[in-house]
């Protein structure tokens, strides 16, 4: 069994982790670091207790898609226009459509993606994780799957 | 090569820029250390309420001023706040009542803790130094500290209507005097009218702000 980390380690372990759960829903490389970076902050701040290393991993992801609700939810974020500037890093055409592609997806089947397909979660643990009924996972990830199907014109 | 493997890919690229993460740690050291004595200082403070060692509570809460006041207890990155004064005074060292504190299974409230007997507690005016308030980066605008005050309000007025609470209330004797934040917390501090037993309440609720 997986120790539960310092908070620090957890940065080291989780860092990528947290980071590309909020670069995948909010398409911003800044925003999604300043997310990442509260919602380590967060961790030290709350001290929760964690009954297991993949207890701390899920906490973290659900205060990760916490934060990015905060996120669309901000003053900040309503009044201004993302450059979506993940076209600046070192994609190759084919993963920015692809990135162009989920991104147009609204924000609970992107979700629902990046735990499934980078997270590598089933979906009774994604129910788990989001605090939603499994059977909402499956057909949200279903449509997520026929929207991308139809927009990339192939099996996702 | 699937689309499921491009995105991955592109997502394994995304984190290839990681020099946030050495910020972030540098930034969780300084923060541990002075989290550590705020918390004590809380647990002593709270604990000693319970157990009606009102003589330790006032010296926790003294402290808990002390280092509340103190720039230096505040992360690196805050300590340029010139507003940092907290509401820390709504408990008096006279009373020697015994301090109930209960569970509040409602809305998003952490706890309920009756306080008898206190002294009188600082309006928001005086709480609200300006437009925010900031203990740590968790900087509570009138904004959030305004949701707060009108969720707590419906939460206690719904109490009061199924008699959870020991008083019954009108809208009006609902009156926030002041919060506190601090651990990602607002904690607001609400005078309710004398019950039969002559007891002023005042509950204070902790709200997290995630």
């Amino acid at each position: 069994m997986e120790a539960i980390l310092s908070p620090a380690d957890a940065v080291e372990v989780y860092g990528n982790m947290v980071f590309r759960a909020a670069f995948g829903i909010v398409k911003s490389q800044q925003d999604a670091e300043d997310i990442a970076q509260d919602v380590f902050f967060s961790l030290v701040r709350t001290n929760p207790r964690f009954s297991s290393a993949e207890h701390q991993k899920a906490w973290l992801l659900r205060c990760t898609f916490n934060r990015c609700n905060s996120y669309f939810r901000s003053a900040w974020h309503r009044h201004t226009t993302s450059l979506e500037d993940y076209h600046n890093l070192p994609f190759t055409p084919e993963e920015t459509y692809v990135l162009d592609t989920v991104a147009k997806l609204p924000v609970k089947y992107r979700q629902v993606i990046y735990l499934h397909y980078i997270e590598g979660y089933s979906t009774a643990e994604i129910a788990q994780l989001l605090h939603r009924n499994q059977n909402t996972i499956l057909s949200q990830l279903s449509r997520a799957r026929t929207h991308l199907k139809t927009s990339l014109k192939g099996d996702f | 090569m699937s689309y499921s493997d491009l995105y991955r890919n592109a997502m394994e690229k995304a984190t290839a820029r990681d020099a946030w993460k050495a910020e972030t740690i540098e930034k969780i050291t300084a923060m541990q250390s002075s989290h550590k004595k705020n918390t004590s200082v809380r647990h002593i403070c709270f604990t000693a309420f319970r157990h009606s060692m009102v003589p330790l509570a006032s010296a926790a809460l003294i402290a808990l001023m002390f280092f509340y006041s103190k720039n230096d207890f505040l992360s690196p990155s805050l300590s340029d706040s010139s507003n940092n004064t907290p509401y820390v005074a709504a408990f008096s060292a006279n009373d020697t009542a015994s301090i109930q504190e209960q569970t509040a299974p409602i809305g998003r409230s952490r706890s309920i803790a009756i306080f008898p007997n206190i002294v009188e507690a600082p309006t928001p005016e005086q709480a609200l130094p300006s437009d925010s308030c900031s203990l740590d980066d968790a900087v509570v605008s009138t904004e959030q500290y305004d949701q707060a005050v009108a969720l707590l309000e419906a939460q206690l007025m719904e109490q009061s209507q199924d008699g959870t609470l020991p008083v019954v209330l009108t809208k009006s004797d609902i009156v926030a005097q002041g919060y506190f934040s601090a651990n990602d917390t607002i904690s607001v501090v609400f005078a309710l009218p004398a019950t039969s037993m002559g007891e002023n309440l005042y509950y204070v609720y902790e709200i997290p702000l995630i």
